[in-house]
């Protein structure tokens, strides 16, 4: 069995902007690239028609043998006018369940994600209810760069009812926010290469926060899968918090454990197109935190450019390990995804 | 080749037995007894600004360790933790020993909005320093020094780097990390190109800064100090070096070392494969002449502290090994801050033995052009010998 | 071997000594919490720093509401030492850390022995101070 979980179709302008309805399609909402660093090159690895199209994605996904596959369409990510915000949300999850979840070309391979508006917990709440008892909507997505990080009080109740129902919280580094602060803390770089080379930072970030502001400590059964962040490079940072935990727990009494402690039960990581190269990935087991083999879901996050290969994720794990990386651990993870595999195997 | 301003009296080195070195620290913080000691050598009109002291930012009162940023036993009966030459000696050369300490003064203390006054700051830190830690208190030739600079100004920088840049004993410049841009920007040049002139390496340290919010990051600020402790110097450091490759400032300063203190290690490696594996497509319309892991491999090292740990500590060693720190690391203890690695204890015990001689010293004896052995001085008769 | 660290007069509530006997060379904290005494190593596991010149103090505990942020209360004043080296917490009573780890600082039996007492150790205690008034702080090192 395949599981991809990292699928991001595009929402083309012209239907976007229907979904949407007025006001907000008087603006012509912008076009998904052309933001403040432009890429030199075609950030899509496939035609925009094909990104936009179920069939074309269908058939991608048979190429690649996958069973399953969650899809998260790429929107902005924070936007500040909070009506504007719920309507994004709103028409982006409504075209996934009408175009995608609905269309014959699914073939029950579709499974989707309710997009979270992060301006006000209770519109949010109420996107939730208004989707989740579709099981064919497997997790909430939210945007990694947020402008605030995910540990704040505010953001609780949607964390709590992710967990409640059964759904993965989806961090997905999508475009950037709308207006856009500086990718990193000490101003704009200049150049693609340089804000690409960044973006993970804002996982890393939304990732210690989840896990020193005591949202995992205060909910057991939550569990967070991050799309574009490699496990190695969380590991990296975690290792460090670990040490700053152990010197000033005083300062968060309500951190229990190792800040590394909580990936296993609480966290996953989308097989990263970086992982490819990296010296550590060649341990599939015995690593901080949990075993590589544990930790990483696959997702190819078709069709952005820098998406992973499914004969390039860790070519020299065992089958076993790759099985995990490749279904199991999806299965494992993802509630809504292991009841529907146990219902068809039972079927 | 000696560190010193003044002659060693009386003695010359080469009738003295001499040793091995073993161990260099790439992070000592050494500082003023106070803020009227370094008055003196501040210029004019800044000498006579009353109560100067309230313009450079000190306590923060948030992204602190709650208990202070001092070793508890490292405070003097009088003075600045740092500031006396008797406990700091006791403490690096006796206690627990180290050959030669790089010094990055002046480090409890952050850069401020004016950048006349940083700059009027960094030459009175420096003028303070050489007449101080380089000379009267370094008869011993053990203490390195590094060139403070105020980054917002880059050609009063590049100005106070031509200044001390032959001086004996000052081997490095050392910057912050706090700016309004990337340090490879343009702007930021003549510094680098007053470094290459001089043969210095930059040493980038951790340091408060007032032209960024404090603990903000690409998603908004983070709430506690732990988050700010582990994430901060790595992400800043990250977005520095992506800057200099990216700007070409390794291609236009072939020679050029810049040396990461206080973010820890580990963290590059990801980093920069991300950078490395998206090259063909994402530096394409840079037109450089080397791939990042080149880059870091010519350029970059990075200081242990604080130095990633594990319950099992052989699991660490591993990553070490797999990120090639055989190559790239050196020894720090950041004395006297509170999270003080000590030398005979940092390391991984299972860390390969060659590894570890280039991880003490070697790595940074070449970075320092620093000599392979010393001689015996009073501190190794004190009880300081191996 | 007994050790006498001093009077326990000397050591009022709420106060503590480092004693270097010629056998514990880096020396051992001793402690007085609410009238009872603890020794400790000075000697943190983690990197070998002087453990007991540490703050001696209380620390904090967290409460979970069911709805609202994590909160934040202050307990068992005196009965922490935190590390001058990386601030790890240790429980002086236990020498365990505070925080989850297996971690342990080396503790030593203590008790108070009259003069009486004391004279008659004498012969295997290790150094007797100048002069003991009262009761007296000893060590089994």
């Amino acid at each position: 069995m395949k599981i991809d979980c990292a699928i991001h179709p595009v929402l083309g302008s012209v239907e976007f902007n229907k979904a949407i309805g007025s006001p907000w399609n008087f603006l012509k909402l912008p076009p998904l690239f052309g933001e403040k660093y432009r890429s030199p090159f075609d950030q899509l690895s496939v035609t925009p028609e094909q990104a936009m199209s179920p069939a074309a994605v269908a058939a991608y996904l048979r190429s690649t043998d996958v069973d399953y596959a969650v899809l998260s369409p790429t929107t902005r990510g924070y936007w500040p006018n909070p009506q504007q915000a719920a309507a994004v949300a709103r028409a982006a999850n409504t075209l996934l369940f009408k175009k995608w979840l609905e269309s014959s070309e699914s073939e029950g391979r579709f499974l989707g994600s309710i997009r979270l508006a992060m301006n006000d917990t209770d519109t949010a709440l109420r996107e939730i209810d208004r989707w989740a008892d579709d099981d064919r909507f497997v997790q909430l997505v939210v945007p990694a760069r947020s402008l605030a990080t995910f540990g704040e009080q505010r953001f609780f109740p949607i964390w709590r009812a992710a967990a409640e129902r059964g759904l993965v919280v989806y961090v997905h580094d999508d475009f950037s926010t709308l207006i856009e602060p500086p990718p990193s803390q000490v101003g704009f770089p200049s150049f693609f290469a340089e804000d690409h080379a960044l973006r993970p930072m804002a996982s890393i970030v939304q990732l210690t926060s989840f896990i020193i502001a005591g949202v995992f400590e205060r909910l057991p059964e939550l569990r967070v899968v991050f799309g574009d962040l490699s496990v190695h490079a969380a590991r990296s940072l975690a290792i460090r918090t670990d040490k700053d935990w152990q010197s000033d727990r005083m300062e968060v009494p309500w951190v229990s454990d190792d800040p590394t402690t909580y990936l296993a039960r609480h966290v996953r990581f989308v097989t990263q197109a970086d992982d490819e190269i990296s010296p550590h990935s060649k341990a599939a087991t015995g690593t901080i935190g949990g075993d590589n083999s544990s930790l990483v879901v696959y997702g190819s996050r078709h069709p952005y450019w820098d998406g992973a290969k499914a004969e390039d994720v860790f070519p020299t794990w065992s089958e076993n390990d790759r099985a995990r990386c490749f279904a199991d651990n999806a299965v494992e993870f993802y509630p809504r995804i292991a009841s529907r595999v146990s219902a068809e195997l039972s079927s | 080749m000696t560190t010193a301003t003044l002659e060693r009296p009386e003695v010359k080195d080469n009738q003295l037995e001499h040793v091995d070195i073993k161990v260099i620290d790439t992070d000592v913080h050494v500082e003023p007894r106070s803020f009227e000691e370094l008055i003196p050598y501040l210029e004019a009109p800044w000498r006579d600004v009353p109560n100067l002291i309230a313009s450079v930012p000190f306590s923060r009162p948030t992204y602190r360790t709650l208990e202070g940023g001092g070793r508890k036993d490292a405070y003097p009966k009088v003075g600045d933790i740092g500031s006396d030459p008797d406990m700091v000696g006791q403490q690096m050369f006796v206690d627990d020993p180290t050959d030669y300490a790089i010094l990055l003064p002046w480090s409890f203390r952050g850069f401020t909005v004016d950048p006349r006054l940083d700059t009027a700051l960094a030459s009175a830190v420096n003028a303070w320093l050489a007449d101080t830690w380089l000379s009267k208190y370094n008869a011993e030739n053990r203490y390195v020094g590094s060139i403070s600079i105020g980054i917002d100004d880059p050609i009063a920088a590049a100005k106070e780097i031509d200044k001390w840049g032959e001086h004996p004993g000052f081997r490095q410049v050392v910057i912050g990390h706090y700016g309004p841009r990337p340090f490879g920007h343009p702007i930021y040049d003549p510094i680098w190109e007053a470094a290459a002139r001089h043969n210095l390496p930059i040493a980038m340290h951790f340091r408060g800064g007032a032209t960024q919010p404090l603990g903000w990051t690409s998603t908004g600020p983070l709430q506690y100090f732990v988050e700010y402790h582990s994430l901060i110097a790595p992400m800043a450091y990250g977005a520095h070096l992506a800057s200099w490759i990216c700007n070409g400032v390794f291609d236009r300063h072939p020679e050029m070392k810049v040396l990461f203190i206080e973010g820890g290690f580990l963290w590059f490696q990801p980093f920069i494969d991300r950078l490395e594996r998206h090259w063909k497509k994402t530096g394409q319309e840079l037109g450089l002449k080397k791939t990042p892991h080149q880059y870091v491999r010519d350029h970059i090292r990075f200081a242990t502290q604080p130095i990633e740990e594990n319950t099992d500590p052989h699991k660490i060693a591993t990553l070490y090994e797999e990120a090639n720190a055989r190559e790239l690391v050196m020894f720090s203890s950041d004395y006297p801050h509170y999270d003080y690695d000590p030398p005979s204890k940092a390391l991984p015990r299972s860390l390969d033995p060659e590894m570890k001689t280039r991880i003490m010293y070697e790595n940074a004896r070449v970075i320092y052009d620093l000599p392979k052995t010393r001689p015996v001085d009073r501190f190794d008769l004190a009880g300081g010998a191996r | 071997m007994r050790y006498v660290v001093g009077a326990a007069d000397d050591l009022p509530p709420g106060s503590s000594t480092i004693v270097y006997p010629e056998k514990v060379k880096s020396g051992i904290g001793v402690f007085n919490i609410n009238g009872e005494f603890y020794a400790l190593k000075n000697t943190c596991p983690h990197m070998g720093g002087p453990l007991c010149k540490g703050h001696v103090r209380g620390t904090s505990t967290a409460e979970l509401p069911t709805d609202g942020m994590p909160e934040m209360h202050w307990v068992r004043d005196g009965e922490i030492v935190s590390c001058p080296w990386h601030h790890w917490e240790f429980e002086i009573k236990t020498g365990r850390t505070i925080f989850k780890s297996k971690q342990k600082v080396r503790s030593y039996p203590v008790t108070i022995e009259s003069p009486e007492e004391l004279e008659r150790l004498k012969a295997g205690v290790e150094t007797v101070p100048i002069s003991v008034e009262g009761d007296a702080v000893v060590l089994e090192i």
